[in-house]
């Protein structure tokens, strides 16, 4: 009878519609035994719902695993950008002995050389100096007008010692060897061959895969407290 | 406003205040070396010099001089279609006479009212006007009228005497010097004060050109230093040396 139910209950429905429990029928669980639907694909992994207080707690420590790996990063040594003036370029060094001039510079010439060199330390102090002494001489006859000014007016005063706005940011061109050529156009074409750098640091590669393997691993007593 | 009853008067009782502009025009090229500098940059030259090493074209020549006939192999060269070094020299030779360098002329001092380009020394703006009876070449001035400011009082000095074309950079709304002009006796008995309290400005040429408008103004110069000295009487001479920097290196 069970059987026969079972079979009567089967053909209720085509077989390609999923049933639920709902639609078994009630006579037939007489026994407990139902059939669930046909599944058309493979039963699915269940997903454990997280608890949220431990689902912000992985968040926080990867958002802190990856901020260390940050610091630590900028902590190590950047490989230096190259700086074109100050490399020599690896055929001089190579060629050196076979580029020297063999100069060889007279005593008597050396000597004056000196001397030239500390006539000119001279005249180089003595130029600061006296430019020195013009700003204070600027200086003490501004105060000096600044004064005289405040005796005359104090409303006057007050005008002149305010700040002035267009004074900065200051600008003077100076001058030039000779006068710039009018009309003139640069010759040449160019082609701009300016190198780009990224920031690098020494093994990337060796330090990131160093940083991936060995992620540091607290032990089970330590996240139960934490 | 009631009299004190003191019986000095204030200051501002007996000067009037005036403000003059002392416009300098910077010069566009550099003033040639003094000898001590020039000596010295000879000896750096000579030294860096001797302490580089060899260049390729110079390389190129010892090795030119080193050849068994140094004669058949530039010709060599020469019918192979390249160039020796001697020939490289000749071409920059050519080429550097060929360049439309400008000249260099220090000793050019143009017109008063057009100073040369070339001009190496800075020159300040000067203006002839009548003083009295007298025409004097002084700087550009102005009296100060009620509400003005000084500093407002110097643009207006300039804009009135010598026009709104010529374009300055008055530095600071501080004044930066100030000297006495008394008046003559007439004066002093006509508008009853001892003199007027000079304030000096000081501003930078831009660019632009003079345009007088103002009839009580006869001429304008762009004086040199010792021009500009000579025409100046004594206060104003020592209030203005203390302002403009000093030449000589």
């Amino acid at each position: 009878m069970s059987v026969w139910a079972l079979y009567s209950g089967l053909t209720r429905a085509p077989l390609w519609r999923t049933w639920s429990h709902a639609w078994a029928p009630a006579s037939v669980s007489g026994l407990g035994l139902h059939t669930s639907g046909p599944l058309a694909m493979l039963p699915g992994k269940k997903k454990k719902r997280m608890d949220p207080a431990l689902e912000k707690f992985k968040d926080e420590r990867k958002i802190k695993r990856l901020t260390k790996a940050l610091k630590k990063m900028q902590k190590k040594d950047r490989i230096l950008k190259p700086v074109l003036e100050v490399e020599v370029p690896p055929h001089l060094v190579k060629e050196k002995v076979q580029r020297d001039r063999g100069t060889e510079v007279p005593y008597e010439i050396q000597e004056e050389r000196i001397l030239l060199g500390k006539q000119w330390s001279r005249f180089c102090g003595n130029r600061n100096r006296k430019e020195v002494r013009q700003f204070d001489n600027v200086i003490l006859s501004q105060q000096k007008a600044l004064d005289v000014l405040k005796t005359l007016s104090p409303a006057l005063h007050f005008e002149a010692i305010q700040h002035d706005p267009t004074l900065l940011p200051f600008k003077a061109k100076g001058p030039v060897y000779t006068l710039p050529i009018p009309e003139y156009i640069q010759d040449g074409e160019y082609k701009d061959v300016t190198k780009e750098f990224t920031i690098k640091y020494g093994d990337m590669k060796q330090f990131m895969t160093q940083l991936i393997s060995n992620p540091r691993r607290r032990s089970k007593k330590q996240t139960d407290e934490s | 406003q009631t009299a004190k009853s003191s019986a000095t008067p204030t200051p501002a009782e007996l000067w009037d205040i005036a403000v003059s502009v002392c416009v300098e025009r910077h010069p566009r090229v550099t003033p040639p070396l003094a000898e001590l500098p020039k000596t010295f940059l000879t000896c750096l030259r000579q030294q860096e010099i001797e302490q580089s090493l060899l260049n390729d074209h110079e390389l190129a020549i010892q090795r030119e001089a080193r050849a068994k006939s140094a004669v058949d192999a530039s010709l060599q060269k020469r019918e192979a279609g390249l160039k020796t070094t001697l020939d490289l020299e000749d071409d920059w030779q050519k080429e550097m006479a060929q360049f439309p360098l400008p000249p260099r002329d220090p000793e050019a001092r143009g017109t008063p009212h057009e100073p040369a380009p070339t001009l190496t020394r800075p020159v300040v703006l000067m203006v002839r006007h009548l003083r009295g009876a007298t025409p004097v070449w002084t700087l550009p001035m102005a009296q100060r009228l009620a509400g003005e400011t000084l500093r407002q009082t110097a643009e207006r000095a300039v804009l009135d005497n010598v026009g709104s074309r010529l374009q300055v950079q008055i530095l600071g709304l501080a004044p930066w010097a100030v000297y006495n002009n008394r008046y003559s006796k007439t004066m002093q008995g006509h508008c009853g004060k001892m003199g007027s309290k000079m304030f000096i400005y000081k501003a930078h040429y831009l660019e632009g050109q003079v345009e007088i408008q103002n009839e009580a103004i006869e001429d304008y110069q762009w004086a040199l230093r010792e021009e500009l000295q000579g025409h100046l009487l004594s206060d104003e001479r020592n209030a203005l040396a203390n302002i403009l920097y000093d030449e000589e290196p």
